[in-house]
């Protein structure tokens, strides 16, 4: 059945929510990245909680687990299948996750690629969508180490510094005033 | 030229087509490749050992391969559309990464790596777009082996058996 341009607005709003998700973890931007979510919402990763948490209980896992060691992180999101119901939505989205750790040991960096799967249930809000439950499915995740010394690893670091993007979301902003 | 609203929901009808193929091969949701290709499609291959075959007979040559496969995921990007009434020439870069066992021990896994190139020719059907030509150009393949935790490898295999789209078919053929 052919699209109405509404459906093509409402997937690009969708988009929009997954990428706040996105960037809001890999530049630790927390206020961008709550905004992606409903207040109640719930993240499941298969094979590594054995429960559903709230994205706060969520961030925290992530800052206590990696924070001590991060250089950075990158999620390329892509492949998104949409699935939209008047004011519900179900997505599959594929991302491939780069992050880089150090590795304890002066001049090197642990590396980690991981390829995955983010099933979404969203909901319709007044100016957009929101995450009501994801689910995180590994597909594979591979180390390596790498050679990290300056001058790449002062300028990576300095990337950790700089505060983009440069304000936190609000519901009355648009992305393109951060 | 700006786009117009048609412009924009062929471009996304297109984009659905693409990312149905993805997610038939690396979900194993075959009812999605039924919204991939016209009847008659067929599709080339650079790069790589193998023969120029119907879009028919690349299902079941996937089917078949997928049962070598813990798990793959071909993501795409950069696509640039090329519209012209009912036809459109779009290509697409994608990135790619599968997992297979080995022989040799449980936790080792052969993961094969690469980058390729998607060059398609799309035909407005009765059912929307299709792909009548798709020529996957490969660009680089790196393929070696590597030991996966147990329990990883075990929740891998859970993501993998578990049927993620709501409605089956989730596009209609």
């Amino acid at each position: 059945m052919r699209l109405t341009i509404g459906e093509v607005r409402d997937r690009a709003m969708i988009l929009d929510c997954l990428n706040r998700y996105a960037q809001g973890v890999d530049q630790r931007n927390w206020p961008l990245y709550e905004s992606a979510f409903t207040a109640d919402a719930a993240v499941e990763v298969i094979g590594y909680l054995n429960h559903t948490v709230t994205p706060i209980e969520f961030r925290d896992l992530l800052c206590g687990t990696f924070d001590a060691t991060r250089l950075s992180g990158q999620h390329f999101l892509g492949n998104t299948l949409f699935e939209i119901d008047g004011d519900t939505a179900h997505t599959v989205t594929e991302f491939m996750a780069v992050t880089l750790e150090h590795a304890g040991e002066p001049g090197a960096a642990a590396r980690q690629i991981t390829a995955a799967l983010y099933i979404d249930d969203l909901t319709r809000v007044a100016d957009g969508w929101k995450i009501a439950r994801r689910t995180l499915v590994r597909k594979s995740s591979n180390e390596d180490a790498l050679p990290f010394a300056d001058p790449f690893a002062a300028a990576i670091e300095a990337t950790l510094k700089t505060g983009w993007p440069l304000a936190p979301y609000t519901q009355d902003q648009t992305l393109d005033t951060l | 030229m700006t786009l117009s609203d048609t412009d924009l929901i062929d471009r996304a009808e297109i984009t659905d087509a693409l990312v149905a193929y993805c997610h038939a091969q690396d979900q194993n949701e075959w009812a999605l490749y039924e919204a991939v290709f016209t009847p008659d499609a067929t599709v080339a291959f650079a790069g790589m050992n193998m023969p120029d075959m119907t879009a028919a007979a690349l299902r079941d040559f996937l089917v078949k391969h997928n049962e070598t496969r813990i798990s793959g995921q071909h993501l795409v990007g950069n696509t640039l559309f090329e519209l012209d009434g009912d036809r459109a020439r779009v290509v697409s870069e994608v990135i790619y990464i599968t997992l297979h066992p080995t022989a040799a021990a449980a936790d080792l896994v052969k993961r094969v790596r690469g980058n390729a190139l998607y060059v398609d020719a799309f035909v407005r059907s009765a059912n929307g777009w299709r792909i009548r030509h798709r020529s996957i150009a490969q660009k680089n393949v790196e393929i070696d082996e590597g030991n996966y935790d147990p329990a990883l490898l075990a929740a891998i295999r859970q993501g993998a058996e578990t049927r993620w789209f709501q409605t089956q078919p989730a596009i209609t053929a």
